[in-house]
């Protein structure tokens, strides 16, 4: 098969290669000129934030090197060839494919796991249908690229686990309450993971809010307190998150207590941000209670970092196994005219045999004969076996010209 | 022999009780799997991917209430059935207590539930208690360990 890709990623390129060659959103015009300057027969150009991709099918380019999609990708953005040397990347057949799947499965990502890039890639491949340099064989590819992400989400942890601190808050909470949009937050003191912590929360339709610290954003959901009034408020939410300077425990094992029978026990989840502590540890006993301290969420972060890294090499098996799978069935349909024209060659000439050698053998029992016309069919098949299969493990079978030697061998209409 | 009617009775007090404890069984795997979240949460590691724990204790209360009901009427419906058929009164024999007992936890259970809120680990805790009384003495004590008037 003639595909190719040619790119750049956060891995191979700085920012600011990355940002002069961005395609934007709607590569529409870059895709017109794609297949009007480079002969190609289908095209698809990813252009994301981390990495902007061309893949391409070409019988023109089928097999020679990525100059023209390197010169294209230049020319299109004004840049000169050598500002991109050493930035690009490309594979073709079997390793185009591959890294189409790494990617859409996003364990080419920065963030390996995100769950942003599929819906990207899908984008990407409508927009080509569009413009209509989507053809036969990238719908297949990228058909089949869908659902191997689909099922690397769905067989291995890889977007399961969080890696940042704030959404590691989030995935406890998330063990603890069914629905977040009614829950109450109590907030006391502030800082970028606080804020960072708001914001996903509004997200997940959190609207109730008490918020004990200077900054005074304009907000129907956010109900500024006086700081020393909290203990008040302590009852009524379900999460408190705290991030002050204070040397010294303020939510304490007694106002907790006190807050938790008031509030006959509802499940209370309380985060503390600060260094020092301002949430005593204790909490975290008393029932209903579950207290997690920065260090707590550092320790979760990694331990599914590492899950993930786990994850990610099984990923990779799986779509080893799936490329495997989708080129010899793309194989076999490019080969499948040939063998049954060799198939029927042999049979013809098999059957040819069997009526001279019953003429030979006049007296041979049906049976017997059954017995002669089963081998000879056995041993027609088996000296086919391994050129079939030799055919369907071939990693690029067009470009391999095996196709072509078989039909001059066996001397086929060609 | 029993009448038509008697039968029907007894269809309806069996289908009941063993309805209840069927129901008290859902509720039991529901609170075994909140202690093992909650023990994960407690321990902050060995993180498990299991439902958040308001649904395992939201679904572990509606399963046990259910079978509450359904196993009050049928204890009710087979005590009237006794007494009028067999003349029978209670007997205070081991399966009957016992499964009352544990039937009264389950009372108590819902009745704090609704006053004071008891819930998480110790409501669960408690529902399983009750829930191996009523278990264990009802259903297999019935059958092999006490053999009487509900021996089949």
């Amino acid at each position: 098969m003639n595909f190719m890709v040619v790119g750049l990623n956060h891995a191979s390129a700085p920012i600011d290669i990355r940002e002069r060659v961005h395609f934007g959103q709607n590569p529409g015009r870059a895709l017109k000129e794609l297949k009007t300057q480079t002969h190609i027969e289908e095209g698809v150009i990813v252009s994301t934030c981390n990495r902007v991709e061309i893949y391409t099918v070409s019988p023109v380019l089928a097999g020679s090197k990525p100059d023209p999609i390197f010169q294209f990708m230049a020319r299109f953005h004004g840049l000169k060839e050598d500002q991109l040397e050493g930035h690009l990347y490309h594979y073709i057949a079997k390793d185009a494919v591959r890294h189409l799947f790494r990617v859409t499965s996003s364990l080419d990502s920065m963030v390996v796991g995100e769950a942003q890039i599929l819906g990207q890639v899908k984008k990407a491949y409508e927009q080509s249908q569009e413009i209509g340099l989507a053809g036969p064989i990238l719908h297949r590819t990228y058909q089949k690229a869908f659902s191997v992400a689909k099922r690397i989400r769905t067989e291995t942890g890889l977007g399961r686990r969080q890696v940042s601190i704030a959404s590691c808050a989030m995935e406890l909470a998330k063990k603890i309450f069914d629905r977040l949009d009614e829950k109450v937050i109590l907030v006391l003191g502030g800082g970028k993971m606080i804020h960072v912590l708001i914001n996903e929360l509004v997200d997940q339709g959190v609207r109730q809010f008490y918020l004990s610290n200077r900054s005074q954003i304009e907000s129907p959901y956010f109900k500024f307190i006086p700081f020393h009034d909290f203990p008040v408020y302590l009852e009524k939410a379900d999460m408190v998150f705290v991030c002050t300077s204070s040397p010294q425990f303020l939510v304490t094992h007694d106002l907790v207590g006190e807050a938790m029978r008031k509030r006959k026990y509802e499940p209370l989840f309380c985060v503390d941000l600060s260094v020092p502590r301002n949430v005593e540890p204790s909490i975290h006993a008393i029932e209903n209670v579950y207290a997690y301290d920065i260090d707590d969420l550092k320790e979760l972060a990694k331990k599914n970092f590492e899950m993930r890294q786990q994850e990610a090499k099984i990923a990779d098996e799986i779509i080893e196994e799936e490329v495997q799978k989708f080129l010899n069935v793309l194989n076999h349909q490019m080969a499948a005219p040939t063998l049954k024209e060799i198939w029927d060659k042999v049979n013809h000439l098999r059957h040819q045999e069997l009526e001279v050698l019953r003429q030979y053998l006049p007296r041979l029992s049906d049976e017997d004969f059954g017995y002669i016309e089963k081998f000879s069919e056995r041993l027609a098949k088996q000296v086919l076996h391994d050129p079939i299969m030799t055919l369907r493990m071939e990693d690029d079978l067009k470009s391999s010209g095996l196709v072509q030697t078989l039909r001059k061998l066996f001397r086929l209409s060609t | 022999m029993m009448s038509f009617f008697q039968h029907k009775i007894l269809g309806l007090h069996l289908l009941l009780s063993l309805g209840g404890i069927v129901c008290w069984v859902v509720a039991a795997s529901f609170s075994f799997l909140f202690l093992l979240q909650e023990h994960a949460l407690k321990r902050k590691h060995a993180w498990i991917s299991l439902p958040a724990l308001e649904i395992l204790d939201r679904a572990h209360y509606r399963w046990l209430s259910l079978g509450f009901w359904m196993f009050t009427a049928g204890m009710v419906i087979g005590l009237l059935a006794a007494k009028v058929q067999l003349g029978q009164q209670w007997s205070f024999n081991p399966v009957q207590l016992w499964t009352l007992a544990g039937w009264g936890i389950f009372a108590v259970l819902l009745f704090f539930r609704a006053r004071t809120g008891l819930r998480g680990k110790r409501a669960v805790l408690y529902s399983l208690i009750g829930f191996i009384g009523v278990l264990f003495f009802s259903w297999i004590g019935v059958s092999y360990l006490f053999p009487g008037v509900h021996q089949p």
